[in-house]
């Protein structure tokens, strides 16, 4: 508390040394007001609710380390140490969920869409090249040199191909996200296939398992924690294509406004953006790991998210 | 009187591996092994250590075939793993991922059975098993003699002709291990069908059997058959294992086995 209240103190007491021509909305005041507002409401929940003590704690700890990250940055730009516009004011920053969300949220949708459509192909891509290769010694024996040799080639090589092959750029941005997120699913499904327990096959066959069930009821379940491992993996190189993707020319959605933000020289618009991004990415992880929660609450000692 | 099990035969079987696989060193681990089992009889597997007592369940059951020679279960010959051939093995290979219920209707599913009365034949065997009450748990929330009656219950569910057990108690402590093994007495008893038992304990396999089979050092051939003329049901003669009778055969068998054992360090040191 006492934090926020120096980031507060900082921002209105210290002058501003070369104040522009044009006094800009003061938005980091309201900001540090609701934080101390939360600060409190959560504290009196920790005393009524014992049970609320851990989750208080941990919003806590969040908000203390962006207190303290942020009083050096106003005292700098206060005193002008930094100069916009590639540091901007946490004010402007702060000012662009304001002021642009409209765009923001356009572009959000955007990424979004392109995003989750190319990963879900991946994945699906992924994980039926996976269970075949690890299910056919045939399949294996006659693709996996060529596996091994296309799936490593990254992703943004394949721009100017892409370019040309697809039609429209958002097409092309589709593949991408997919041919990244598919080699990490394959590989892991398939060493996931290979890696099921002799024993449990040999069970299951004399169990009078016939190959679909034994595929469906033993391979698949047993293959699917390292499924979720190449899941994981793809998701971060899937973003990271993601914007890469809509730089080199799709007309909406974050790598765009990234971009777009940086022609016009409004870096707290690129700062704003790259925090929505960290943001995503938390919230499609959490999605993943909600499945796999559901799905592999069978396993004994399961990290949780 | 419930229908026997299948009669076993096995015609000059051998079986050899090939040098550098798995954990033993290859070369011929059955020699031209001959062996009858009667329909509906309990017997016991006993030999030293690597002569071949789980390749000779794995020829049995299917998952293996053999290099020569003949397996025959139930007047045909064996080729690949069958439902009518049930087998528990060492570790309860239960799927993790299914709930204890599960792991038994999985048998009955396979074949055909429906849903309902698989459900209904998996409970009734773990009701007599004495797992009733934990249907719905994970087997990583069992114990090991738990999770091993699972395995039983889902070896037996497929009523199979012959039921095959490697060493399955192996991991189990005395007591649990003597209980389980009654359990697999009584229900031999009930099913009347084939049951063939692989084991290290020499005093369990003579207590639950009615012939005990050793095999000799390896390359595994059949060493000796010992009859055991005790009563049947044994679980109603509380102090069977403090008789004479009791005690004479095992020391009986535990003689065949220690020469055997002493011919296979015999052969280790040898330089052949």
């Amino acid at each position: 508390m006492t934090i926020w209240l120096i980031v507060l103190a900082v921002h209105n007491l210290i002058p501003q040394v070369n104040p522009g021509f044009k006094i800009p909305a003061d938005y980091l005041s309201p900001a540090a007001l609701l934080v101390l507002g939360i600060t409190l409401v959560s504290w009196i929940t920790a005393y009524f609710a014992r049970g609320r003590r851990e989750n208080v704690l941990a919003i806590y700890r969040v908000l203390i380390v962006l207190g303290v990250a942020l009083i050096p940055w106003e005292v700098a730009e206060r005193l002008a140490w930094i100069k916009p516009p590639f540091f901007p004011t946490v004010s402007k920053v702060i000012g662009v969920y304001i002021e642009d969300y409209p765009t923001l949220l356009l572009s959000i949708a955007y990424s979004m869409r392109l995003m989750i459509i190319g990963y879900v192909i991946g994945s699906i891509a992924g994980i039926s090249f996976g269970l075949a290769l690890g299910w056919s010694k045939h399949v294996s024996n006659w693709s996996m040199f060529w596996m091994r040799l296309i799936g490593p080639i990254p992703a943004t090589a394949w721009i100017p191909l892409a370019i040309v092959i697809f039609p429209n750029t958002f097409s092309a941005g589709i593949f991408l996200i997919a041919f990244a997120s598919w080699f990490p699913v394959m590989m892991l499904t398939w060493s996931g296939v290979a890696g099921v327990p002799k024993a449990l096959l040999e069970a299951a066959q004399t169990l009078g398992a016939d190959d679909k069930r034994l595929l469906r009821h033993v391979v698949i379940p047993a293959a699917l924690p390292n499924v979720f491992v190449g899941l994981f993996m793809s998701l971060g190189t899937a973003f990271a294509i993601l914007v890469v993707a809509e730089m080199m020319g799709v007309k909406a959605g974050l790598g765009w406004y990234i971009t777009w933000a940086q022609g016009w020289s409004e870096y707290h618009k690129v700062y704003a953006s790259m925090l929505v991004l960290g943001a995503l990415f938390i919230i499609v992880v959490s999605g993943v790991f909600k499945v796999r929660d559901r799905l592999l609450s069978w396993q004994k000692g399961i990290l949780r998210w | 009187m419930p229908i026997l099990g299948s009669e076993v035969e096995l015609l000059g079987v051998s079986k050899s591996r090939p040098k550098g696989t798995g954990r033993e060193t290859g070369g011929l681990v059955l020699n031209h092994l001959n062996l009858r089992v009667e329909p509906g009889s309990f017997v016991s597997i006993v030999g030293p250590g690597g002569c071949g007592k789980t390749t000779l369940l794995r020829l049995l059951a299917g998952l293996e075939p053999p290099s020569a020679g003949h397996v025959h279960v139930g007047g045909e010959i064996v080729r690949g793993p069958s439902p009518r051939r049930g087998i528990i093995f060492q570790d309860a290979t239960l799927f993790p991922w299914l709930s204890v219920i599960k792991n038994v209707t999985f048998g009955p599913l396979s074949v055909g059975v429906s849903p309902k009365d698989a459900e209904a034949r998996a409970t009734h065997w773990l009701n007599f098993l004495g797992l009733g009450k934990f249907l719905q748990r994970y087997p990583h929330e069992l114990s090991g003699g738990m999770q091993q009656r699972v395995a039983i219950a889902r070896a037996i569910v497929n009523e199979p002709d012959l039921l095959l057990a490697d060493e399955p108690f192996g991991g189990l402590d005395w007591i649990t291990r003597e209980q389980v093994s009654e359990e697999l007495l009584r229900l031999w008893h009930t099913t009347r069908k084939t049951f063939i038992y692989v084991t290290h304990a020499l005093e369990e396999a003579v207590y639950v059997s009615q012939r005990v089979i050793i095999l000799s050092a390896r390359p595994g051939t059949v060493a000796k058959v010992i009859d055991i003329d005790l009563p049947a049901q044994r679980w109603a003669h509380a102090d069977l294992r403090f008789t004479p009778e009791y005690a004479h055969l095992v020391e009986e068998v535990r003689e065949v086995f220690a020469e055997q054992t002493a011919l296979a360090a015999f052969a280790a040191s040898s330089p052949i």
